[in-house]
């Protein structure tokens, strides 16, 4: 410990708090930066800066808090660089005078990665029942992980060969509800072969002035012979006996909802199936049914009940 | 997210700088025993010294004084306040919180009795209340209502009894407490309805009550122009309107009575807790609120009687606006804002503080896995961060009580569960926005029946399914009336036969083993688990917009909060597992497996079968795709306390020798051996508590 009077040199050491560690290009990272001192002082109203990889400045940043023992600066927000890669900085406290202690400059390194933007892809409204050879429609949107305008770039869509099988660009709308999901609607073709097939929707790094991954995803395809045997299904309530207007019905890969009278009518291959209509507020109708022919099942719902609470 | 405290330490010594002078507060204590019965809680001298200043405990200085100082207003405390008074003694009762009615007021009034109290005599009899509220028609046989006491009291303690967890919760009881309790539930039937509680037609048996009877009834006011508690009405405004708004008279919007009492009758535990709040203060009980109880004082630490209550403030603040809250009613508080005070109990201490489902190190002692801080105890919003903190029970283990019903936590699916509710950190009850502790909670919460949840997948704290979502939020109730296999009986309703070794055959649990178990795959260690302490973290509902619009849920406010924690909306399910990390305060990790677990749930929907949980044979299965993606919290909550106070059939406190502790009292959810959900124990605590304690000598 330094005694009044003396003309003493001081050291200063930095941590650096870097969130999130690897960051997408380009974009915005938090730092936060603690001092210490030998002897301890007071540094509040000093400024650090911070230098890039070739030693260029990059910010600076006052320390505002001390708590006796540590300097700390509150947190502050830098830009990424561009390259994706491991980058080490540094943050600079320069030579600084307290009382009778000198503090002599420091340098402390600080590392982060920079990663391309991630593209994630999001498919639905893809039919449950896909007729053999059938044209079907279905919905991809797509959203960069930094929120990068995606409008107008090209995506594909993959079959379970690899096969490129349309091709299609998101428009500038964004999907409802959502705050940034480019979409866009697609038609294709089922395959001729029946059964489940994994196809993919892939977005190709883009041309966009910041780098972007690909980014990929599968959704399934699933594929049915012609339908042969109509079921319909009457819903209603066990009690009341009144139809249940909306009720789901499930066939699996078969789903239909009923109309406003409580019918749902749904062409299903032959075949065993289990038969589920369920509705808000009920218990879910459950029966294993063999479909060789047109049918008509009822389903009486009973209502759930309601838990006690005491 | 970011929020005021509430009652935390800074903003208590804000309002110590602004207490009361001494001379003011001896004023305040002075008016508010002003028109009461003589001897009421009078203020005496004050000192402010700390009890660790203090050698011997005779020697404090007590700031009040009364007969009998009674620890929580709730549904112990105000029955035992009110025999008290009813009996002649001064009494204080002292509750941490804002308001008085306890977990009582957000409950469903159930109130359980039985061995043929006066309401199963007056179903049985065909006759209604005096008032003409009750014109419902009888919903039993008389066979179902005919019982006496020892029919209760066998049925409490019947050894035979197992449930559809194959637990057997009457075979541990404490058997000179149900003896009392047996032969207090007709004197405390009458004793509510003597104290403006109105009670429908007994209707079943709710958890663990008894198996042979039907003993359950709901207490209901009648919706009218204004609240009278005398006439048994209660407005519009503070009834308040179901599934829309609450009101500080009730935290809970109060539901329709019509099928126990008639067309217009409102229930649910305002109906209860209310009436008697307003009974005891009109025969003058003094409430001290924003108090809370942190000692009390014996003669000696392990002998002698005990004398009073050490108490400090404990202020219940508005998250958003600071401002102290206020009872609904005031007459007969006693405001004190001092930091600490003693109060002296001239004959007796009433513990009636709750239980311990708020204090995670206490609950830990049953269940590690609850040692987990971020699930709390039913009515955390209305009883605020102190309340069910085990307080009453540490309180009586210091000064040598015994402990009673230790393992009865484990004995009741209703103790600690998973309830439906989403999107809130307090996920037993709903509240709506109208009551002042609405702002803590910050949601109602989404309120979703069983069949729901085929809507939804159910994450871990790293984002991976841990079971069938069909079977999460399904608990099996307590074996109550009517038995039934699917309560775990083999035979039902009359037919069942108390102490039949049939029923505890392992070929009847055989049969009626139904537990789902997913509680416990819900609090296992995860990857994200870490020592010491190997939390299993939030758990996260995870759906999407077609299950929004598919089964019609409400997610805007105040059904959900965009600021609170509990509920996050994103485009993709990468980003919502970063909003999740970055927003919800005891989301430990990252939800590294979020986007990899709904891939392979849609995959599975795409095949028809659920390979790892055996989802697609009990309801359908939908896929999660429809952008945007949600995530609603589902928390686990403890809402039954079971071990506690021993305590012996007077509802004296018991110490390790077997022997009552002078001058103490406890009941309800501060004491064990009574493996009783709902409100009838506690009731009947109260009822014998405030009986016995009365007639301790005064010292």
């Amino acid at each position: 410990m330094a005694s009044h009077g003396d003309d003493t040199r001081g050291h200063v050491t930095c941590a650096i708090d870097v969130s999130p560690a690897a960051v997408d290009a380009g974009a915005e990272m938090a730092l936060r930066v603690d001092v210490s001192c030998s002897p301890p002082c007071d540094l509040r109203g000093h400024t650090l800066l911070i230098k890039d990889g070739a030693g260029a400045d990059a910010g600076s940043v006052e320390i505002d808090e001390f708590d006796g023992e540590i300097n700390s600066t509150n947190e502050f927000v830098l830009v990424a660089p561009a390259v994706p890669g491991a980058h080490t900085w540094s943050v600079v406290c320069p030579a600084v005078e307290r009382g009778s202690t000198s503090y002599i400059e420091a340098s402390t390194p600080m590392s982060f990665t920079v990663t391309p933007h991630a593209t994630h892809i999001v498919a639905w409204d893809i039919p449950s029942d896909i007729v053999v050879g059938e044209r079907f429609r279905m919905k991809v949107g797509v959203k960069c992980s930094s929120g990068c305008d995606l409008a107008n770039s090209d995506f594909g869509i993959y079959d379970h060969e690899g096969n490129k099988v349309a091709a299609a660009v998101l428009s500038d709308e964004r999907w409802p509800e959502t705050a940034g999901l480019h979409v866009a609607e697609v038609e294709l073709e089922a395959p001729a072969s029946e059964g489940l097939h994994t196809w993919s929707v892939k977005h190709p790094q883009s041309g966009l002035e910041l780098p972007h991954a690909e980014g990929a995803v599968d959704f399934g395809v699933n594929v049915v012979g012609h339908p042969e045997c109509l079921v319909t299904i009457e819903a209603v309530d066990t009690v009341t006996q009144t139809p249940l207007s909306g009720a789901r019905v499930v066939m699996h890969p078969y789903r239909v909802v009923a109309d406003e009278h409580g019918v749902a009518r749904v062409k299903v291959a032959k075949g065993a199936y289990r038969l589920f209509v369920s509705q808000t507020n009920y218990l879910t109708f459950g029966l294993a049914v063999d479909v060789d022919a047109d049918m008509t099942s009822r389903a009486e719902l009973e209502p759930e009940p309601v838990l006690e609470r005491n | 997210m970011a929020k005021k405290p509430d009652g935390n330490q800074k903003n208590r010594k804000l309002h110590g700088n602004k207490a009361v002078s001494r001379r003011d507060f001896v004023k305040t204590g002075a008016v508010a025993g002003v028109g009461a019965a003589a001897g009421v809680g009078t203020a005496v001298s004050t000192s402010g010294t700390a009890l660790s200043q203090v050698s011997p405990a005779t020697a404090i200085q007590w700031h009040y004084e009364a007969d009998i100082v009674v620890i929580g207003a709730g549904c112990t405390g105000l029955p035992a306040a009110i025999r008290a008074r009813d009996l002649g003694a001064s009494v204080i009762v002292v509750d941490q919180n804002f308001d008085p009615g306890g977990k009582m007021l957000h409950s469903g009034a159930q109130v359980s009795l039985g061995g043929g109290d006066p309401l199963q005599l007056r179903d049985i009899a065909g006759q209604g209340d005096k008032e003409g509220f009750v014109t419902a028609p009888r919903q039993h046989q008389v066979a179902e209502l005919t019982e006496d006491a020892d029919f209760l009291f066998a049925d409490h303690t019947d050894w035979s009894v197992m449930d559809a967890a194959a637990q057997a919760p009457y075979r541990y009881n404490e058997r000179e407490l149900h003896r009392a309790y047996a032969d207090n539930c007709f004197a405390t039937r009458e004793f509510l309805m003597a104290n403006y509680v109105r009670m429908g037609r007994i209707s079943g048996t709710h958890g663990n009550g008894g198996l042979s009877r039907a003993r359950r009834a709901v207490c209901f006011l009648m919706e009218g122009a204004t609240t009278d508690i005398k006439k048994g009405t209660v407005s519009k405004q503070d009834a308040g309107e179901e599934n829309a708004r609450s009101s500080h008279f009730a935290p809970r919007p109060m539901g329709n009575g019509v099928k126990v009492a008639s067309a217009g009758a409102r229930t649910n535990g305002a109906a209860l807790a209310r009436p008697l709040e307003f009974s005891a203060r009109e025969k003058g009980v003094q409430f001290i609120l924003h108090r809370h109880m942190d000692e009390i004082i014996r003669e000696q630490q392990f002998s002698g009687r005990v004398l009073g209550i050490r108490a400090s403030y404990s202020p219940r603040l508005d998250p958003q606006t600071g401002a102290r809250l206020e009872s609904l009613w005031q007459n007969g508080n006693i405001d004190d804002r001092r930091e600490t005070i003693f109060i002296r109990a001239r004959k007796a201490i009433v513990i009636g503080a709750g239980g311990h489902g708020a204090n995670p190190q206490f609950r830990s002692m049953f269940y590690p896995a609850w040692r987990e801080p971020a699930f709390v105890s039913s009515g955390w919003a209305l009883l605020g961060p102190r309340g069910q903190d085990a307080s009453g029970i540490i309180a009586g283990m210091r000064v040598g009580a015994n402990l009673a019903g230790m393992q009865q936590n484990l004995s009741y699916a209703n103790t600690f569960h998973i309830p439906g509710i989403l999107a809130t950190r307090d996920s037993y009850t709903d509240m709506f926005p109208g009551h002042p502790t609405f702002s803590m909670r910050g949601s109602t919460g989404i309120n979703l029946p069983n069949a729901s949840f085929q809507h939804l997948i159910v994450v871990n704290q790293v984002g991976k399914r841990f079971f069938n979502e069909m079977l999460i939020a399904d608990r099996k109730g307590g074996a109550a009336f009517p038995a039934a296999p699917s309560r775990g009986q083999p035979k039902s309703g009359l037919d069942h036969v108390q102490m039949d070794w049939r029923n505890a055959s392992v070929q009847n649990i055989r049969a009626t083993y139904a537990e789902p178990n997913s509680i416990h795959a819900a609090l296992a260690m995860n990857e994200g688990s870490k020592a010491p302490d190997y939390f299993s973290g939030p758990i996260w509902a995870i759906f999407d917009r077609a299950a929004v619009e598919r089964d019609k849920w409400k997610i805007d406010p105040p059904f959900t909060s965009p600021t609170n924690g509990f509920f996050f909306k994103a485009d993709t399910i990468a980003e919502l597992a970063v909003k999740i990390k970055a927003g919800h305060e005891f989301q430990r990790v990252p939800l590294t497996h979020l986007a990899e677990t709904v891939a392979r749930w849609n995959s599975y929907v795409d095949k028809g079968s659920d390979p790892e949980f055996a989802r697609g044979s009990d309801a359908p299965m939908h896929k999660i795709d429809k952008p945007p993606f949600y995530a609603a919290t589902l928390y686990p909550v403890w809402h039954d306390s079971y071990g506690g106070l021993r305590i012996n059939g007077r509802a004296q406190v018991v110490d390790m020798q077997g022997e009552p502790i002078p001058g103490l009292y406890a009941g309800g959810e501060s004491s064990g051996g009574g493996n009783q959900h709902g409100l009838g124990r506690a009731l009947v605590h109260g009822y014998i508590a405030g009986t016995n304690a009365v007639r301790e000598p005064t010292t």
